[in-house]
Parts: structure tokens; sequence; C-alpha cells
């Protein structure tokens, strides 16, 4: 039984170790440098106790815990349980996020590309591709946490102990084996990979906002994310183990499900059966209709999720809004009219970084979109199309239209989605003048990341990743500047920069004009490059 | 011939950064004509018509089809002409049936009486997804589109590949409607009996060389016919005959091979015989490569002896 199912497992991980071997580093090195040099350096970035009293109290707002997590406040605070608040959540999401991507390519992935036929035709178990993924995945978190444990340690900060080191390595390397597995059960329900990861991203986005709803609210409560077991714990303060078990026992039920379900399906098959359908369709009539048609259902689900992450950052506007109507000390001095006013100006800091999530938002979209410019070639879509009467300049554009049209219109639901979710929970809803003005401002730089990715596609196919790379590490610097103290011209580096202070203020003309001029000639030359190269294909 | 060119392919070539895909390729076809294009896999035959197609641009040499310069003219070249890739893809979530309207339309062709009756007689079921379709039903979805194009150049990339016997049975009787019509065909394949059924001229392919180019008839020369014969009788002297070669026997069992030419004599010294079972076999392409590498190590050896 047990050779039958899970024969060659360790074949099958050398395999996958060595392709993803970059990707592995990559990732390894991103979550560990980010964990030991933010343990490290968190002493010299707020030295002293008045730039600690000043992060506390902001990390204490309400806009604060929603984006970065639970903050004790019984606790007489040390620099490590700032570090654990600030880090736990944030650094349990990204481990989730490489675990789905890597899980779910040497899962689904593999069985696609068809490489899972081809082996399973040998004397490889019928489990074996979801050992050997999980082992992968084990690996990758085990070395994780040993990594980060010894860091931490080493790193010594300010009332940090050992069970706490460890205990917050073990929580962020559990949450990624956790997703990851989730990952791997994904890949059993959808034939596409590409649908298998969205499922296990939706898990993933899923939980770290039900926890930012509940942790600023009911955070007692917030046991009902997955994203909130870490926060549970009380590194530092609590040392609360249990959330170490609920992850494990919580893995071990994924596995059994993903197994049993991988028992019971077909090869290259998913739960859902594929149906028969119409013969005609009065819609299909070249690449864009080709483009719009294939891509529905994502087109669907991108909105969706948009909405529903705008609702749900917006059904936490009253919490903001209360804590300035609660401070004795604010009402005293600030008249009722000026109180109000506060409050808009306090939400309006707080949506210029909402802003950022939500563009970002817009942008992967139509990033992703864009890739399937050179995808559809690998696939072999776009041999059909340029053995036929149509110009590389109508593919080229019907793909670049189609991809800023989504950006903008996940940017729009996202912002929709905020504006109806602030305005159901607040006495005085914020005007939509606000909403727009993120959008006018909004738009152009997302666009121009569109165009990067563009402009990859065309003149470095194979560096097409890079785009989406740019906009994370353009998140990350708008997400954390005020935080690091990033200084402006770095933050200038990624076209949210230029717009960081919508909708506080409007975006201004001369930027307007220069985000323009960037688009254009982007464009121009990303079709000039299409242009006059080869169309490479499988 | 004295019949319009339709596709000239002058002095080919195509380089991959450093990798020299195609060294030296020269075609011509004419209307009404059906060329094989043959080759061992990777030998260049897809890039080659890629190139035809204006999707990769000639690092040197000039592909013409119809008179027309075939990267920079491809959306014009593309409206007489359709064409059927080796592996064939198609988007996974729409039916085959809606999957050939918008290959049609996308050509600037309608769903017509042909299309209907190419859908019967491959046997495809229109209203199932992409996804589902084998290999060869992807391919049929592809043929069908092309088959019932009315253009003047057809272009066909190991079409047969996945097909079962009954269908390349339709596909070489559509062929032949089409060489009848005057239609200009490009039918790239590896196997050569393929070729030989429906093409006039041939052309071969290998390592990104055109090494053999000309009409089937006069290229007979270079291919050998297999006999496998059983027989109680000694054989022996068979050996000896001229024209016959790679003779082996084996328990009973005798295998060579005889050029075309002297087929004849061959057989009749067989008749002579008292045989059990005879078996003859076309060429394949191995054999017709075996032969040619013989003639090169011949003209070599010639070559190194006046030396």
């Amino acid at each position: 039984m047990l050779k039958e199912n899970f024969a060659q497992t360790g074949a099958l991980l050398k395999i996958n170790l060595r392709r993803d071997g970059v990707k592995l580093l990559a990732w390894f090195l991103i979550l560990v440098g980010l964990l030991v040099g933010y343990a490290y350096k968190i002493g010299t970035l707020f030295a002293g106790a008045k730039a600690i009293a000043t992060l506390i109290a902001t990390l204490r707002t309400p806009a604060m815990i929603a984006i970065m997590g639970y903050i004790p406040d019984q606790q007489p605070m040390t620099e490590a349980i700032i570090y654990s608040s600030e880090m736990v959540v944030f650094m349990s999401l990204f481990a989730g996020l490489a675990s789905i991507l890597i899980s779910v390519p040497a899962t689904r992935g593999a069985e696609e590309a068809g490489l899972v036929e081809l082996l399973r035709a040998k004397a490889v178990g019928h489990q074996a591709f979801i050992a050997a993924a999980w082992l992968e995945n084990f690996l990758f978190n085990g070395l994780l946490l040993l990594a980060t444990g010894l860091g931490l340690q080493l790193a010594a900060m300010d009332g940090a102990n050992s069970a706490g080191n460890w205990l917050l390595a073990a929580l962020i390397a559990g949450s990624g084996l956790l997703f990851g597995s989730l990952g791997i059960l994904a890949a059993q329900l959808t034939r596409e990979a590409r649908t298998a990861t969205s499922y296990g991203l939706a898990a993933l986005g899923l939980a770290y906002l039900l926890r930012m709803v509940l942790d600023v609210s009911h955070h007692q409560a917030n046991w009902w994310s997955l994203l909130g077991w870490p926060e549970q714990a009380g590194v530092y303060y609590r040392n609360n183990g249990w959330p170490i078990v609920w992850q494990v026992l919580a893995l071990v039920l994924v596995l059994v499900a993903a197994m049993a379900l991988n028992a019971q399906r077909d090869l290259n098959g998913g739960l859902i059966a594929v149906r028969p359908g119409k013969t005609t369709s009065r819609f299909l009539r070249g690449p864009l209709t080709a483009l719009v048609k294939s891509d529905q259902r994502s087109f669907w689900s991108w909105l969706l999720a948009a909405v529903v992450i705008g609702l749900m950052y917006g059904s936490i506007f009253n919490h903001i809004a209360a804590i300035i109507t609660a401070n004795p000390l604010m009402q005293q001095i600030v008249s009722a009219g000026k109180q109000q006013q506060a409050v808009t100006q306090l939400i309006l800091n707080f949506l210029t970084l909402l802003s950022v999530v939500l563009a970002v938002l817009g942008t992967i979209r139509g990033q992703l979109l864009l890739n399937h410019l050179d995808l559809d070639a690998h696939k072999g879509y776009l041999e059909l199309y340029f053995a036929r009467p149509i110009s590389r300049l109508r593919v080229f554009s019907s793909y670049l239209g189609w991809s800023l049209l989504n950006a903008w219109l996940v940017l729009a639901a996202g912002l929709a989605g905020l504006y109806w979710g602030s305005a159901a929970v607040m006495k005085q809803p914020l005007a939509l003048k606000y909403f727009v003005r993120i959008f006018s401002g909004y738009f152009l730089p997302v666009a121009v990341l569109v165009i990067v990715s563009a402009l990859l596609v065309a003149w470095a196919p194979r560096w097409r990743q890079l785009g989406l790379v740019y906009t994370g590490v353009g998140f990350v610097l708008m997400y954390f500047r005020s935080l690091l103290k990033l200084p402006t011209w770095v933050v200038q580096l990624v076209p949210y920069g230029w717009v960081r202070q919508v909708p506080l203020k409007t975006i201004n003309g001369a930027t307007v004009l220069s985000l323009i001029v960037i688009s254009l000639v982007g464009i121009g030359l990303a079709y000039w490059g299409y242009r006059r190269r080869d169309q490479n294909f499988n | 011939m004295g019949a319009t060119e339709v596709l000239t392919v002058n002095h080919l070539q195509k380089k991959f950064g450093k990798f020299t895909a195609l060294k030296e390729i020269n075609l011509t076809l004419h209307a009404g004509e059906v060329l094989g294009f043959i080759g061992p896999n990777g030998a260049g035959k897809s890039t080659t018509i890629r190139t035809i197609l204006g999707m990769l641009r000639p690092t040197a040499g000039t592909v013409q089809v119809f008179g027309q310069d075939a990267w920079r003219d491809a959306v014009f070249i593309h409206q007489r002409l359709a064409y059927v890739p080796g592996d064939v893809y198609l988007w996974p979530n729409f039916t085959g049936g809606q999957t050939i309207d918008l290959l049609l339309k996308m050509s600037g062709q309608q769903h017509n009486a042909k299309t209907d009756d190419l859908i019967k007689k491959f046997a495809l079921d229109p209203s199932k997804k992409n996804q589902t379709y084998s290999k060869g039903n992807r391919q049929k979805v592809a043929l069908i589109v092309a088959l019932s194009s009315d253009v003047a150049l057809y272009i066909f990339d190991e079409p047969t590949s996945g097909l079962d016997p009954l269908n390349e049975i339709v596909f070489q009787q559509e062929i032949s409607r089409l060489k009848a019509a005057g239609k200009a065909i490009l039918l790239s394949s590896h196997i050569l009996s393929e070729v030989e059924k429906t093409c006039d001229t041939i052309a071969i392919i290998r390592q990104g060389q055109i090494i053999e180019a000309g009409e089937l008839a006069a290229l007979q020369h270079l291919t050998r016919i297999n006999v496998t014969v059983t027989s109680d009788q000694d054989l022996t002297a068979l050996g000896q005959l001229p024209g016959v070669h790679q003779f082996q026997q084996q328990s009973g069992t005798t295998n060579f091979a005889v050029d075309t030419d002297q087929l004849q004599t061959v057989l009749q010294a067989l008749a002579a015989k008292k045989l059990t079972a005879i078996q003859i076999a076309p060429p394949t392409l191995e054999d017709l490569f075996l032969r040619y590498y013989d003639q090169g190590n011949v003209k070599q050896a010639e070559v190194s002896t006046h030396a």
C-alpha cells in the first residue's frame, strides 16, 4: 500500500528541487532577509523613547492594526513585541504566498504540462506527486524556520526570549506549510494550474481580510482566520504554543483531504466535469473577442475579488472615525465640526495607503493579462492568428487594450467596494469625490506599469515577470515608506510614488502630463519591438 | 511547367542567436502543384514554414509568396493562404464548432456547406470543448478550417501525425480535390510514403539544408525497395545480382533492398524459385537517407582516390 502510493517520491522530490532551485532560493532569501534584517535594524530605525512612542501610537491606530495586525495594549512594550506585532501577520502572508506558488506548479502545473502522465506510466506512486510537492514545501519552510530562529537568536532584540524567537519562526513557517498544503488541495479541484493558484491565493486573501476585520473589532475572535492564529500566540509576551498545534492539525486534515481527492479523480481531470457547449458563438470574431472569452472566468473573479476587498477595507472606516470621537482630549480641544474634519483627514491619510493596495491589485491584473501575449504565443494560439490576415498591430493592441481596461476596471471595482463599504458603516460617509480623485490619480501609474510589462514582452519576453517584480517592489516601498522612513527619491522610483499624496491632494497637471508622455512613448516602443521580433511558439 | 510561381524561397538562412536553424533553403511551388517537404524531426521544416508565414524574419535570403515579401506583406499574403500547424493548440474553453467559425471568420472565410461536410467526414463532434479533444481531434479542427477555405495556397505541417488511417484517407482525398482545382500545396512530413502518394515534387531537408529537390519520378533513383522472402531453397545467388544491397539471410528468411531500376531483374530471378512468402515494402525516409549517405560516401571516396 505504502509502496504502491508513494513509490519514487524521493526521486520526484529531487527533480522538483533541481527545477525550482532558483525560485526556492529567491523566496528564502527574501523572507529570511526581511525577517532577520528588520530584527537587526529595528533598534537603529527607532532609536530613543520618543521615536518608539510615536511608532507604538501609529501601530495602535485601527488603520495600522488593519494592515499589520493586532498589537497588545495591556503589555509593557519592548522592541521585540513591536517587531512581532508588525511582522507576524505579514510574513505569514508572504510565506503562504511563496508556498502556494511552489506547491501548485509542482502538482497541477506538472500535470498540465503532461509530466505526471509521463511518469505515472512508470513505477511512480499514485500519491507520489503530492508527497513530493509537500516535502518540497516542508523542506522550504523547515529551512525558513531554522534560519529565522537562528537569525532572531543572534539579533537579540530588546525584550526577546528564545521561546519567542523560535515560536515566531515556527508560526511563520507553519503558515507557509499550511497554505502550501491548501495549494495542493486546490490543485486537486480544477484542471488548470492557473485556476488552482487563484483558489489558493483567494484562500490566503480571505484569511488576511477576515483577520483584518476581526482585529479592528474583536481581536479575541481572530482565530476564525488562518492568519489570525499566529497573532493568537502573543509572541514574546504570552508565548502561547497552541496555534502551532492547530496549524499541525489543520495541515494533516488538508493533506488527507488532498490525497483522498487525488485517489478519487482521473488523471488530468478536476472534480468538475467539462460539459459540452454550443457549437456557434455570435460573439467570437477575432483576437480581442477570443481573449475576452477565454479570460471570462478570471474577468469576473477579479472584479468580484476587488469589490470584496474594497468592501472589507471600507467596513473598518467607522473604527478609524471612532478613535477621534472617543478620545476625550480630542473632544475637549476640537469642536464638533473640526472633529469631523479631523476624522476625514485621518481617513484620507489611511486612504493614501489603501489606494496603493487597490492600484497594485489592478496593476497585477493588467500585467498578468498582458503576459498572455507571450504565454498565448507559447501555447500556440497566436500561431493561429499570424497565419491569417491579422496584423501584429491588431493582436498587440487587442492584448494591451484589454489589459489596460481590466487594470482600470479592477481599480474602479475596488474603489466602488471601498465606497459602498465605508458608506454603509459611517454616520457621515466620505464624499464620493475622494474616490474619484483616487481613480484619476492612480489610473496613469497603473497604466505605466502595465506598459512596462508590454515593453518586456516585446523586447525581452524571457524576463516578462520582471514587470510583476517591479510592481511588488512598488507595493513594498509605498506600504512601508513611512515606517522605514524612506527618502522621497526612493519612493519616486516607482510610478505610484509620483501620486503618493492622492487623495489628500489632487494630482497635478505636470505629473499627469509626464505620465501620459511616458505611457505613449512606452506603447510606441513596445509596439515597435513587437513588430520586429520573431514569433516563437512552443 | 510554365504555371505561375506561388512560392519562391531563395537562399533562405535563419539564425537564432548563435544557432543556425536554416543554412540554405531553396524552394519553388507553382499553382496546381503539390510539394512534399520531408525531413527528420528537428531538420527545420517548421522553421521554414514559419518563415514563409512571416512569423520569423529571415536572417538572409528572400521568401516570396504570390510575388510579395513574406515578412513585410504577411497580412496581404495571408488573405489567400490556409495553414495547419504541426501542433494544434486551441482555446480550452471554446467548443470545436465555435473554434472552427472563429478561425474561418479571421481568415475572411465563411462557414459553408463544405465545412459541414468535412465535420461529418472527419467525424468531429463540434459541441465538445477543445480541452477535451485529443491531439487528432484538435488537428481535425484545424484541417476542417483549412480545407473548407477557398484560397490559392495551402500549407500543412505534418497534418496527419495524429489522425487514424480512415481520417488520413479523407485527408488524401481532399488534397487530390484541391490539386485538381489548381491550388498550390506545401505538405511537410517525415513519412516518405505519405508524401509519395500525393506529391508531384519533393524537397528533402536535413540539418537546415535542402539536400535533394525535384520531381518525385526523377528522385526514384534514390529510393530502394525492401524485399523479404521466405523460401526452402537457397537464395544466396540473389545477393550477387546488380542493384541488390544489404543482403541478409537468417533461417530461411532473406532480407534485401533493391534499386528501383533493377527491380525487374530481381523479380524474374525470384520467380524461378519456390517461395512460401514474399513481402515488398516501399522505401522509408530512413532508407532514403541511408542511400543518400551511401552516395555521399561514394562521392567522397571517389574524390579521395582522384586526389
